[in-house]
Formats: C-alpha cells, sequence, structure tokens
C-alpha cells in the first residue's frame, strides 16, 4: 500500500521582550541557575502574575505578519500538570480564546499552510538530570512564547521544513523573536497520521514533542512514517499518544503512562483580565509591521535589479537586508547585493553570524567601495583585496588607497597599455595566434605587473585580444 | 456519586496519595459534595452567557528589574545544589513522574 | 475594648508611650493566646520595633499615618517578609516568606504594630478555624465555642482585646461569620478594592482582604488605609477613602429584605434581625420586601467555583521550593503525592479533590462551566436588587458560635455559609455587625450589602445602627488590654 503523510505543527517561539511575560525578571538566555527569578515566576505563594504589554504586541506582530485575525478580547487559561519545571503545577496559556485566529504561509510548491491559531503563553523552567537527581533551574519560567499552530495541511517531510524555515525568516524580519532552535528559542511538536493516498479520511495521529532542530523534525516524521505504516500494514492501529524523539537513537517512544494520561483541566485564569487590544492598536501595529520578507524578496529583484539567487540570501536575515539597503544608497543596488553575496558571505559563513551581520566593514565604507569601483578607481578584482584590507584594518578604503592606486583606468588608457604591451611581447603573440590560448595570459599578466594588479584582468584580456586579431588582420 | 476507579484517578490527577486513607469514607464524603453540587444541574440557564464587561487594564511596561539573589530564591528550598532546587527520585528504573 | 481613635489619642497626649503600648498588647496576647489560640505565631520582636519608629516620629513631632502605633493581627495566609506564615497548614509550618503583601507594607508604611499572625483554618477552608493546623481558635465570648472561620484567629484576636484591629480573608465569609461569631464588625470589600498581592491564594476569583474591627468607624478606617490599586494585581482597582463619608444618616435609604435568607432562621436570630431592621426603618430608612431567587444555587455554585480554583491554586505545593517534605519516597511523583498528602488536612484534601473532579474531561460543562454560568445569574440579580434598593439587609449566618467538635458533615458545614458565598459570588461588599444575642448569649451578626464599591453606603448604615444602639451589642469579654 502507498501511504500519504498528514502532519500537524505546533511551533512554539520565545519572543524576544526584555521582561518576563508575568514579572519583571530578565529573558536573557543562560545565567547561572535561579538568578533571574523573583516570587512569581518561581510560584511562590500569594505571588501574582501581571500582563507584559511588549507580548500581547509583539504576538499581535506575529499574527499580522502571518496574515491572522488578531482578536480584540483573548483570554488566559490555566492548563494543568505536574512536573518539577512548573512551578505553579499549571502553565498560563490561552485556549479557547486565543489572541490570533487563522493566517498561513505559501510554500514554493504553491500549497498553502493554514494556520488555526498562534496564543501566548509562559515557558517552563529547565531541568538537569544528575543520575537520580533532577536540578531545577527557572531562569526559563516565564518566558514569553508564541505557540503556532497548523492545520493538518504538510505532505511530506520537505514541507514542514519549508514551513520552519519560512516561519523562521518572517517571525526575524519583524523582530519578535531570533527563532534560535540551538537555544531553545524555537521548537517543534509534529502531529502526524497516515493514510492512504487518496483517502479522504485523517488516520489516527501521534504527537511527537520537543523537537528542538531541523534535524530532529526530520527525523522524527521519518520514523513515525515507517512506525506507523509498519502498524497499519500488519492490520493494526496506531495508538493515539504523545511521543518523544531521541535525537541519539532517531527514535520515538511514548511519553506517558496510561495512569499519568493528560488532563489539563483548563479553565480561565483568574489571576488576569481579559487581553483587550483595541482596533486601534492593532491598526497601528499593521501599518508600522517592516517589509515581509517575500515582498522584500521580490522589490529586490524587480525594483533594484537585484539577481534572484543574491536577493534570496539578502532577505533571508533582517540584519543583513538593512545593511545592503543603507550600503546602496545612490549606487547600483545589483553590484552592492553581488560584491555582498561573493565577498562577504564568503567570509560570513555561520547562521548565528549571519543573523547578527556586523561585520567590521560598515554599510557606509561598503557604499564607498562600490563608488570607487563604479567610478573606475578600483577594479573589481582588487576590490576584493581592497575589502580585506578594511574588514581587517577597520578603515574606509579611501583612508589608505593613494591617489595612484586610485588612478582612473579608463578605456583609452588600459588600450594604451595593453597595446604597449602586445608590442613588447612579439613571442607570446606569436604563440598566441599558433593557437597557445596560455600564451596570451603572459600579456595581460605584463599589464597587471605595469597597474599592479588594478587593472580588470577580463576586460584587459578583451583588449589585448582585440589588439591582436586587429593586427594579425592588418599583417594578413 | 463517585467511584472507587473514578476516586483514585481524580486522586492521581491532584496528586494526592490514598496510601493509608479510609478509601470507604473518602468515598462517601466527596460523594456526598459531589451530590451537593450536583444541585447546579436543575438551575435554569436560559438567555445567560458569560460575556464580560471588560475594562481596560494598564498592562505592564517592558521593563526590566533587578531578580531577586539566588540565595533567597533558595531560602524555602528543602534541597539545594549549585545554585539549583533539587529534586530526588529514589525509585528504581523508570523516573516514573510521567514525563 | 479600645478603639483606633482611643490608641491615637493615648499616643498623641503622650499618656502612653507606643513602646509602652507595643508591649501590653504582646504580653496580653502571649498570656490569652494559651487559652484561645488566637495567633499561630506571636511577632513581640516586629512589634517592638515599629513602636520605636512610631515613637521617634513623635518625638520629632511629624504627623502621624492615620494608623501609626495601633497594635493589630494579621492572618496567617498574607505573606511577611522573614516572618513565618503557615495559611495554617502543616504544609507551611516553617515557610518563612522572603517578600511582604500589599496590605501589609500598606500597614508598615503606617506604622501599625503587628501583635501577631492570626489563626486559621488550613487554606482558609473552612467554617468553624478546627482546620488549622495548631488547632482552632476559641471564641472570647464563650471558650467552649468556635471562633469561626477561616479568619477565627484573627476574630479571636481583636474580640479577645490582644489586637485593636485585625486584618483577615474572606472568600465565601471568613471575616464576616468569625466577626459575627465573635461579636464585632467585619468587613468584606468590594472584590479588587484591596489587593491580592501576597495574599496566599484559596479562591483566587473570589478571595478579598478585609478589616475586623469593634467599631465601624475603624471598620472605615483600616479599609481607607489597605484600599488601593496595585500595579502587581491585574484584579485591583483601589477604593475612594470612605471614612469622610461616614454621617451615619440612613434617611430616605431603601433597605432590601430578601425573604429567602430568612427563611428557616431560628427564632433569636431572626428576631435579633427584626430588631436591626425595624432601628433602621426608625431611623429614616425605608425597608422594601425583595426577592432573591438565585440564592438556592448559590452554595453549590460557590462550592464549585472555589474549589476548582483551590485545586489549581494548591497544586504548586509539592514540596519542592519551599514547604513540607515527604521523608520517605520511591519515585518523584511518588515523592509529591507523599508530600501533600502529609502537608495537606482531611479538608484541604477533599476540596482539591472536587475542584480536580470539576475540572477534569467529562465534568467540566457540567459543574464549572454551569456555575459559572449561575455566577453571571447571581450577578445580575444583585445588580438588579441594588438598582432597586440601596443595600440589602440579611443575617451574617444562619447560627451563631458552634461548639468545639460539633461533628457535622462536610456538606452540613457548607450550608451554614448559605448568607455569605453569595456575597462573594457576586464581588460586592458586605460587613457584618453586632446586632444581638441568641438564646444561649451569643453574638448575632447582621450583614449589610451593597453595590460594587459601595462600601460607603453600607458602613454609613452601620454606623447609624451603631450609634443608634449606642454600640450595646459589642460587649467584649473582660480580656486583653485595659488602657
Amino acid at each position: 500500500m502507498t501511504w500519504e503523510m498528514v502532519i500537524g505543527l505546533e511551533t512554539h517561539v520565545e519572543l524576544s521582550t526584555k521582561t518576563k511575560i508575568f514579572c519583571s525578571c530578565t529573558t536573557e538566555f543562560g545565567g547561572e541557575p535561579n538568578t533571574h527569578c523573583c516570587p512569581v515566576c518561581t510560584g511562590m505563594p500569594g505571588s501574582l502574575p501581571v500582563l507584559n504589554r511588549a507580548v500581547t504586541e509583539y504576538a499581535a506582530r506575529a499574527g499580522l505578519a502571518l496574515g491572522g485575525a488578531i482578536q480584540n478580547r483573548s483570554i488566559m487559561s490555566r492548563k494543568h500538570y505536574v512536573y518539577p519545571d512548573l512551578p505553579k503545577a499549571y502553565q498560563v496559556s490561552q485556549y479557547d480564546l486565543p489572541l490570533c485566529v487563522g493566517g498561513g504561509i505559501t510554500l514554493s510548491n504553491g500549497r498553502r499552510i493554514d494556520l488555526t491559531r498562534i496564543h501566548i503563553e509562559e515557558d517552563a523552567g529547565k531541568l538537569v538530570h544528575v543520575g537520580r537527581e533532577v536540578l531545577i533551574d527557572y531562569n526559563r519560567g516565564g518566558v514569553p512564547l508564541i505557540e503556532i499552530v497548523t492545520e493538518p495541511d504538510f505532505r511530506s517531510a520537505d514541507e514542514v521544513t519549508e514551513y520552519m524555515e519560512r516561519l523562521q525568516t518572517a517571525l526575524r524580519a519583524i523582530g519578535v523573536s531570533d527563532c534560535r532552535m540551538q537555544e531553545g528559542s524555537m521548537r517543534c511538536d509534529v502531529n502526524i497520521s497516515l493514510r492512504q493516498v487518496g483517502a479522504e479520511k485523517y488516520g489516527i495521529r501521534a504527537e511527537v514533542k520537543n523537537l528542538n532542530s531541523f534535524t530532529s523534525v526530520a527525523a522524527a516524521i521519518a520514523y513515525e512514517f515507517e512506525r506507523q505504516a509498519e502498524i497499519l500494514e500488519a492490520g493494526g492501529t496506531v495508538v493515539q499518544e504523545t511521543r518523544s524523539f531521541d535525537a541519539d537513537t532517531g527514535i520515538t517512544a511514548p511519553l506517558r503512562d496510561k495512569e499519568n494520561a493528560d488532563d489539563y483541566r483548563y479553565f480561565p485564569e483568574p489571576d488576569i483580565v481579559p487581553v483587550l487590544l483595541t482596533d486601534e492598536l492593532i491598526d497601528a501595529l499593521r501599518v508600522a509591521l517592516p517589509e515581509m520578507p517575500d515582498a522584500k524578496l521580490a522589490r529586490y529583484v524587480a525594483e533594484l535589479g537585484v539577481a534572484e539567487a543574491d536577493a534570496k540570501l539578502l532577505t533571508k536575515y533582517s540584519a543583513v537586508s538593512r545593511y545592503f539597503e543603507a550600503a546602496s544608497e545612490g549606487v547600483s543596488p545589483r553590484t552592492v547585493a553581488s560584491f555582498m553575496v561573493s565577498t562577504m558571505f564568503a567570509q560570513v559563513t555561520t547562521e548565528a553570524e549571519r543573523e547578527k551581520w556586523n561585520p567590521s566593514v560598515t554599510a557606509a565604507m561598503l557604499r564607498e567601495l562600490i563608488e570607487l569601483i563604479e567610478s573606475g578607481k578600483v577594479s573589481r578584482n582588487v576590490a576584493k583585496r581592497v575589502y580585506s584590507q578594511m574588514a581587517e584594518e577597520g578603515r574606509a578604503a579611501t583612508a589608505f588607497l593613494s591617489a595612484e592606486d586610485m588612478e582612473q583606468f579608463d578605456d583609452a588608457k588600459l588600450t594604451e597599455l595593453c597595446r604597449a604591451a602586445v608590442e613588447g611581447n612579439p613571442k607570446s603573440v606569436a604563440d598566441y595566434l599558433k593557437g597557445k590560448d596560455k600564451a596570451l595570459k603572459a600579456i595581460v599578466g605584463a599589464v597587471m605587473r605595469e597597474t599592479k594588479g588594478r587593472a580588470d584582468a577580463l576586460e584587459t584580456e578583451r583588449i589585448i585580444k582585440d589588439i591582436i586579431s586587429e593586427s594579425s588582420v592588418e599583417s594578413v | 456519586m463517585i467511584s472507587y476507579d473514578e476516586l483514585k484517578k481524580i486522586a492521581a490527577l491532584g496528586k494526592l496519595s490514598l496510601d493509608g486513607v479510609d478509601l470507604d469514607a473518602l468515598v462517601r464524603d466527596v460523594g456526598g459534595i459531589i451530590e451537593f453540587a450536583d444541585a447546579v444541574a436543575g438551575a435554569d440557564l436560559t438567555g445567560l452567557d458569560l460575556t464580560e464587561r471588560d475594562e481596560l487594564y494598564p498592562l505592564r511596561e517592558d521593563v526590566v528589574v533587578p531578580s531577586l539573589a539566588n540565595a533567597v530564591i533558595l531560602s524555602n528550598a528543602g534541597a539545594s545544589r549549585d545554585g539549583f532546587f533539587v529534586a530526588k527520585d529514589r525509585s528504581d528504573g523508570s523516573r516514573g513522574d510521567g514525563k | 475594648m479600645t478603639t483606633i481613635a482611643g490608641i491615637r489619642k493615648l499616643l498623641t497626649t503622650k499618656q502612653a508611650s507606643c513602646v509602652e503600648l507595643a508591649r501590653q498588647y504582646s504580653d496580653a496576647a502571649a498570656r490569652e493566646n494559651a487559652l484561645l489560640k488566637a495567633y499561630i505565631t506571636l511577632t513581640p520582636d516586629e512589634a517592638l520595633y515599629a513602636a520605636a519608629e512610631v515613637d521617634a516620629k513623635i518625638a520629632r513631632g511629624e504627623t502621624l499615618p492615620p494608623l501609626a502605633g495601633v497594635p493589630f493581627v494579621l492572618k496567617d495566609n498574607i505573606s511577611t517578609a522573614g516572618l513565618r506564615t503557615t495559611c495554617g497548614s502543616k504544609m507551611l509550618e516553617s515557610y518563612v516568606p522572603f517578600y511582604d503583601a500589599a496590605v501589609w507594607e500598606s500597614l508598615k508604611a503606617q506604622g501599625c504594630v503587628i501583635v501577631g499572625k492570626g489563626n486559621m483554618d488550613e487554606f482558609a477552608m473552612g467554617s468553624t478555624n478546627e482546620t488549622s493546623y495548631f488547632g482552632g481558635a476559641r471564641n472570647p465570648q464563650n471558650t467552649e465555642r468556635v471562633a469561626g472561620g477561616s479568619s477565627g484567629g484573627v476574630a479571636a484576636a481583636v474580640a479577645s482585646g490582644t489586637a485593636v484591629f485585625g486584618i483577615g480573608s474572606d472568600t465565601g465569609g471568613s471575616i464576616r461569620q468569625p466577626a459575627s461569631f465573635c461579636g464585632i464588625v467585619g468587613l468584606k470589600p468590594t472584590y479588587g478594592a484591596v489587593s491580592r498581592h501576597g495574599l496566599i491564594a484559596y479562591a483566587s476569583s473570589l478571595d478579598q482582604i478585609g478589616p475586623l474591627t469593634t467599631s465601624v468607624e475603624d471598620a472605615a478606617a483600616v479599609f481607607d488605609a489597605i484600599s488601593a490599586r496595585d500595579a502587581r494585581d491585574m484584579t485591583s482597582h483601589g477604593s475612594e477613602p470612605v471614612s469622610p463619608k461616614l454621617t451615619g444618616d440612613v434617611r430616605g435609604l431603601k433597605v432590601g429584605i430578601a425573604r429567602e435568607f430568612y427563611e428557616s432562621l431560628p427564632d433569636d436570630i431572626a428576631s435579633a434581625l427584626d430588631f436591626t431592621a425595624k432601628t433602621l426603618e426608625k431611623l429614616g430608612a425605608t425597608l422594601v420586601p425583595v426577592e432573591f431567587p438565585m440564592l438556592k444555587h448559590a452554595l453549590p455554585t460557590y462550592y464549585i467555583l472555589a474549589c476548582a480554583e483551590a485545586s489549581s491554586n494548591l497544586g504548586r505545593y509539592d514540596g519542592l521550593r519551599y514547604g513540607h517534605r515527604a521523608e520517605s519516597f520511591g519515585s518523584l511523583d511518588e515523592f509529591i503525592k507523599k508530600t501533600r498528602s502529609e502537608g495537606f488536612g482531611a479538608e484541604v484534601q477533599r476540596r482539591i479533590l472536587l475542584g480536580t473532579y470539576v475540572l477534569s474531561a467529562g465534568y467540566y460543562d457540567a459543574y464549572y462551566n454551569k456555575a459559572q454560568l449561575l455566577r453571571r445569574a447571581i450577578v445580575n440579580d444583585f445588580t438588579r436588587l441594588l438598582g432597586e434598593v440601596d443595600f440589602l439587609l440579611t443575617p451574617t449566618a444562619p447560627i451563631t458560635a458552634l461548639k468545639f467538635g460539633a461533628n457535622l458533615t462536610p456538606v452540613e458545614t457548607y450550608q451554614t455559609d448559605i448568607c455569605t458565598v453569595p456575597i462573594n459570588i457576586a464581588g460586592v461588599p458586605a460587613v457584618s455587625i453586632p446586632c444581638g444575642f441568641d438564646r444561649d448569649g451569643l453574638p448575632v451578626g447582621a450583614q449589610l450589602i451593597g453595590a460594587k464599591f459601595g462600601e460607603a453606603t453600607i458602613l454609613n448604615a452601620a454606623l447609624a445602627f451603631e450609634r443608634e444602639t449606642a454600640g450595646s451589642f459589642i460587649r467584649l469579654p473582660d480580656m486583653g488590654v485595659k488602657l
């Protein structure tokens, strides 16, 4: 039988507000254990939550960016389960009235993934298991999260991965989260079921919780597909349950035994008044939303003439696109883009560095360099060297390039130098005419030596070829 | 009324041990209370809804206030080490804590 | 019996130093507590410290805040940094909070002198004080009788003259009923008038902090000192000061008498209430018979909502961060279960079980959701009634102080809360004032119920009654401090 996988995703994203969702403790990642804590985030008796305005606004921005409908009134609810990372034995979340309803993301294959909802909630603390001891750190407890829930619209692991990448790009672009999976600021639960290709009814699903890397998501989906297919092939039924994924073994396993089955006993959180967002506020947030990556990409290609491949890279990171736009003012964006992608991206290779994007060469310095290229004062291949020196010394090109360095090589001047080189290397010319293409390099090299490498090699080669062909025609 | 099984399930959810508890008495007491609560079943609820007239409450501004010292946070903990709260598990085999 | 004004006079006329007063109250509290069990923890050091500050202020000629130097008792479910806060439970027997409740901050700022932490039913769950892990407080009016619950220790402390006023909490009658049992004044303010920051939660949507005093004017003065909007409690609103509005004039006011509250009332309680109504009428108020058909649903509604919230609020007591810890256990799950079963008393466990039950899958709609709708119906009833009349007059309880070990079933005990729980469900204010004595000479309480933030109206009527009867129903035993 051929099986089709049906997947729905719940993505938890930490919001990058300064303080926690219900108290004024910092949300900074890491720190010595239990040093970002107060009575509220450790659940001390008598402490009360006070909702952070920024959390509601960040969540609303995320909802707007993803095309959802922000609700004027939503309700916080308590979700109960007992685990040492949850100091109150309930997580304050949203249940029947979430902050945002609907929205979606369209994939490159044209399929649209619909969002069911986006709600706000608090993160739990962190546990370290050491032998038979569990060490508990509540620094992360109370860090604000949004949970983005999709409809069961995915049909492959690739779709899931692409969705997550697009989600990451969008949330980073609006500055609500850094979405770093390695730091746990983006995590997924995957709901997966199988059905026969062509069937309409969904199968019974299993939920794999807490996947914290793209690799884990893909591996968990692959494992579940195999596992469920095997059960179904044998005529069995998949058990609806929550499973965990072990990244080391690549295996999923049931998370809770029957006695400890979930019963979250949601009810409206009486300590927190309803979350009210006025139409005026929602409109203001919508207006203030930055351009989304997809729109930006289209604009870079259509209006700025940037090559699509370059535009994709530049729009993936909001810091990069900000830098690019600043550097492109008054110069050719296409040149800036290709220079950034070919030269700078080659040196900034990790995702984290690209996200931050703070090269020692400022956008203004890069713009000046591009101006020098455009005015022909610095050739493209010299530009790379000049850039390296700029990066190393943190200085503008004009700060160390001499007037001689920046002597213009206009076509007339270069042609003159090429003509001299052709005349000065008759043997090479003869060899070239005999078909030894390599011989041309010697002549180009002569020009390069003469110009201390400031001439454009390709341009020089083209001019030399022209001169030789002209003269050989003459001599014939 | 409540059955023994239901009571056990509820006790497990509420994280209460029934070891050494007079189950008959507890079933009778809790059953009595549930019966008492059952009186809401007969109430006429037509025309009622839960939509509140809400007031706009000023939310907290996103400004960091220094957290408390680790020693203060841990001051009531029965077990702590290296700045952590410590939970112990003395069972053999699986953690049995449901997760 | 001394009032806030009495203490202030002693201090401002320099007839007594605040330190002397603090010593007298602390000594008296220690002396009477052996029998009364009004206090779980006595705080003589804190009392002296606060008193010395007040004396220093007086010496410097500074203006004193209205409650400066007044000895008081704070219910032991209100968080006091550095002072053990037990909630009447073994679970928190040695818990020492590291932050202050908002009310405690306000009272400290006023220069109040804390005598001790008042005894209470465990986690405020009880109507007789007998669920306290430390043993129930005795009623100073008759020490064979309970002080009531859950703020029974606070009421006993005030009625015994070992504290001038008390701060209690009221979730379903926990200020008013013990006030009525002990023959003093108890005000349950409008939900949100007083910050709950630092009040250890029983049922968050019903809990409210308020004063227990020996006079209506004192109740108003304490209310004014503690009511404030607090940025740390999203449900708090604060209130306008009520003291300036107290005239004792009830002429032209309409007093609603809802017959449902008077059904099957014992004769002696009924006649005390009748006297109260007639007195108000004599003073120029009009009695208006009204109906409150929702009363019959109030008790189950209350117990469903309160227990649901309690089961959630009490989930945090797992022995990991504070509180009792089980000694012998296997798995972590077992540790948590044993910790809770050892740390909580029987009544608390029953309420956790009921609350868990009504919220659990399959029962939510039948119980919790229905109770929420009934809550709305009760709110609607009160809104309608309090549009027709200025306030309602009812008994505070259908009983007077019970004997210890009356051995009621849980449900029988719950039924004695019938007159007080609807007020918490609706979030409106109510004050209990002494209005007579039963055949055993025990105090009877009358309850005046106002519209939201209508504290001034009910306290004003209470003051009119108190003045007319020359406070003759506030008859406190020969105990405590004699000034």
